[in-house]
């Protein structure tokens, strides 16, 4: 079963959101989901790291030997993390000391590696191309929603906008403990919204069968969705 | 590539990852080389504005700071200005507070009275420490001089005002030394 | 009543509901609340009722959203309420209440699915929400009207150096700033012996939490260790919200581990820590290690061959 562009596209941002699904790179989204300007910043930041280092591992997939792909991989996402900072330190100093740590750290970001090994490593250029940008997206959308409810709350402006007088702020929605809550909401309605008449939604295992070294023991629970999607692809 | 790997020569299993990886990183370093080359004046040129407006804010009247020598060990701040127009000096000072360091900037006019304060207070409790920070606080110590500050600290947040007074003090006793 | 009925088990049932021991707990409350009305006017029971009205909506409307079964008969929601306002100054905005007391019914309760899964004191979370959100208010204590200062003022606490045996009875009887519910140690003492002469608490966790402070309070070096256990939320925290059923051990040598913890990390917060109150935080620390100390503690049958450490493991392997 082949699944065209268009499913390959939305797939990052309903099915197997990268944060909410995947629960990918969660340390990033509690950390700058406080302000809206900080959290559009991370959401590009990452979709031209992920882009970027999806199609170049995609474009090297046959050249990289199996045994060293892990340090190539981490090698041109780093490359492209560099260059991100370099050019926001540069230009936009604002974001750049907004983002702090969490800029370079996308490097460690597990959406970023998780989709070179994932997709990029064994899939065609256009299609990692896509598959980045729809997990960016994914990404973006997802910060950008929580960011919007905890700067709403924390500090009462939405994108530096007063919307709430000041005075009238509930500043744990701004800290640590917020950011957790929120996270369980937002993934709590994704998979809510997802869920099918009378059914709920099973997310996707995003490792998407590859079970090497892993000893979770969901083997059975992948094989089970792939029929699945293939009843579902002949209907 | 899995017919390649059958042949298991020593090219394949022990030099090709090796080369590869290696001209992978020498590319990637070529090209960030490059870009760190155009990237680094604007980089530079972007803190040394910063560095100066942080100082222009609490010495309005300066055009532009000169840096001004000071001992290190004798004095407890970490930076010293002048203003090019003669019009007063910016110091700042580290002290400890309650969580981490409180960096105090002050800027004292010709005479040595403080005509302008700021305090970074991110390291200190939010909502409680912070108080330091303040500018209702922070408004206490403008238009004092040599080293008559008589201020109190702030109850609840004695810590946090207190590096703020240290800072004060310091600043206003490098100042006398180095007229 | 002729008939032979058959049921399943228990047939033996005591007459002990929810209800009737909430209603207990809410009955040892009012000492505290009178004594605050008296000593900050009748805002605190605007604020009381205020805190209870919303908890118990609150509890309502999700049930009702959710299509639960409405619990809010069994009276825990009203004693929620009546905690939660207990634990604000009287000057406290109440629109911050409203958001502590949803905070206390919603994430420290309903959430969890309602009375006896919740992990932590319902009343504590809406406490901790309170205080990270705001904190200012939350320690902006006023001093109870017809003291010499009447101007807002720390609690005992925050200057601990300061506490003397010369202003023993003003501290004990709650004549000096502070929360609203927690400042009078006599009218929250009465509350907590009338609970246990009606067997719905055990003094254990009390006299433990109590002990155990005075203890490391005084090994840690803190200022005056015997007169610290009145100033502060010990009171309140030891006899209605250590106590809680739901999150404390069900054993009594659990109750005991449980005390000392309570004691123990209250010191440690007071002494060392940046926050000057730490009766909340140690409780609901404990409220954590509960499941973990009714594991230790719990009681083994007589014969019940004993399975050996790590053969679980290998089972499974």
């Amino acid at each position: 079963m082949k699944k065209s562009k268009w499913q390959i596209f939305t797939n990052g941002i309903f099915k197997e959101n990268p944060v909410l699904i995947l629960l990918l790179g969660c340390c990033s989204v509690l950390a700058i989901s406080v302000t809206v300007q900080g959290a559009l910043g991370m959401g590009a930041a990452l979709t031209f790291v992920l882009v970027g280092s999806n199609v170049v591992i995609s474009l090297l997939r046959k050249i990289i030997p199996d045994k060293v792909r892990i340090p190539c991989f981490i090698v041109v996402i780093a490359t492209f993390v560099t260059l991100v900072e370099m050019i926001t330190e540069a230009f936009l100093p604002d974001l750049y000391s907004s983002l702090g740590i969490f800029l370079a750290l996308i490097v460690v970001n597990c959406i970023v590696l998780g989709r070179a090994e994932m997709f990029a490593s064994k899939n065609g250029v256009v299609d990692s191309l896509l598959d980045g940008l729809g997990m960016g997206i994914g990404y973006t959308v997802v910060i950008c929603a929580i960011a919007v409810v905890r700067e709403l709350f924390a500090s009462g402006t939405i994108y530096g906008l007063r919307i709430i007088p000041e005075g009238y702020q509930i500043g744990i929605i701004g800290q640590t403990p917020g950011g957790f809550l929120l996270f369980g909401i937002a993934m709590a309605v994704l998979i809510f919204a997802l869920g099918k008449k009378g059914k709920k939604f099973d997310p996707r295992i995003g490792c998407d069968g590859a079970c090497g070294n892993c000893n979770l023991g969901c083997e059975n629970r992948i094989q089970d969705i792939k029929k699945e999607e293939e009843t579902e692809v002949e209907k | 590539m899995t017919e390649e790997k059958k042949k298991n020569s020593l090219f394949q299993d022990m030099i090709k990852p090796v080369l590869v990886l290696l001209i992978i990183a020498a590319v990637v370093a070529a090209l960030l080389a490059f870009v760190h080359n155009i990237t680094e004046p604007i980089i530079a040129e972007n803190s040394r504005i910063a560095a100066e407006k942080a100082r222009m804010e609490v010495l309005p009247d300066a055009d532009a700071f000169t840096e001004i020598p000071y001992e290190a060990e004798q004095f407890n701040i970490t930076s010293a200005y002048k203003a090019n127009n003669g019009c007063g000096y910016v110091f700042t000072s580290a002290n400890k507070g309650y969580g981490g360091d409180v960096v105090v900037t002050v800027g004292l006019d010709a005479n040595g009275t403080i005509v302008g304060i700021k305090a970074d207070v991110s390291t200190e409790t939010s909502g409680v420490g912070s108080k330091a920070g303040d500018e209702k606080y922070l408004s206490n110590y403008m238009g004092i001089s040599g080293s008559d500050d008589n201020i109190d600290t702030i109850s609840g947040a004695t810590y946090s005002s207190s590096a703020v007074k240290t800072g004060v003090a310091s600043v206003l006793e490098a100042f006398e030394a180095l007229k | 009543m002729n008939r032979l009925t058959v049921s399943v088990s228990p047939h033996i049932r005591s007459g002990n509901t929810t209800q009737k021991i909430m209603l207990d707990v809410i009955i040892a409350l009012m000492p505290a609340l009178i004594v605050s009305i008296i000593l900050y006017g009748f805002r605190s029971l605007l604020l009381t009722v205020i805190s209870v009205i919303t908890c118990v909506l609150g509890e309502l409307i999700f049930e009702k959203l959710l299509h639960r079964e409405v619990t809010i008969m069994d009276l825990s929601a009203v004693v929620t309420g009546i905690l939660v306002a207990f634990n604000v100054p009287v000057d406290m905005p109440i629109w911050m209440l409203v958001v502590g007391a949803i905070a206390a019914i919603i994430l420290g309760k309903m959430i969890f699915g309602g009375l006896g899964c919740n992990f932590m004191n319902p009343a504590l979370v809406g406490r901790i929400v309170m205080m990270f959100s705001f904190t200012t208010a939350m320690t902006t204590y006023s001093v109870p009207a017809g003291t010499v200062d009447a101007l807002t003022s720390a609690t005992p606490l925050a200057v601990m150096g300061n506490l003397d045996w010369s202003n023993f009875k003003d501290l004990v009887l709650g004549i000096h700033g502070g929360v609203i519910g927690e400042t009078c140690c006599v009218a929250l003492l009465a509350g907590g012996i009338y609970l246990i002469i009606r067997k719905v608490i055990k003094p254990i966790i009390p006299l433990c939490y109590i002990g155990a402070l005075m203890l490391f309070t005084w090994i840690f070096g803190g200022p005056q260790p015997i007169l610290s256990v009145f100033a502060g939320g010990v009171f309140l925290g030891a006899f209605f919200m250590a106590t809680d059923y739901v999150t404390s051990p069900i054993t009594n040598w659990g109750k005991v581990i449980f005390g000392c913890f309570i004691g123990f990390i209250t010191a440690v917060i007071r002494v060392f820590g940046n926050y000057t109150e730490g009766v909340t935080f140690a409780i609901i620390l404990a409220n954590i290690l509960v499941p973990y100390i009714n594991d230790l503690t719990r009681r083994k049958p007589v014969g019940a061959i004993v399975e050996k450490k790590g053969k679980k493991v290998k089972a499974n392997d």
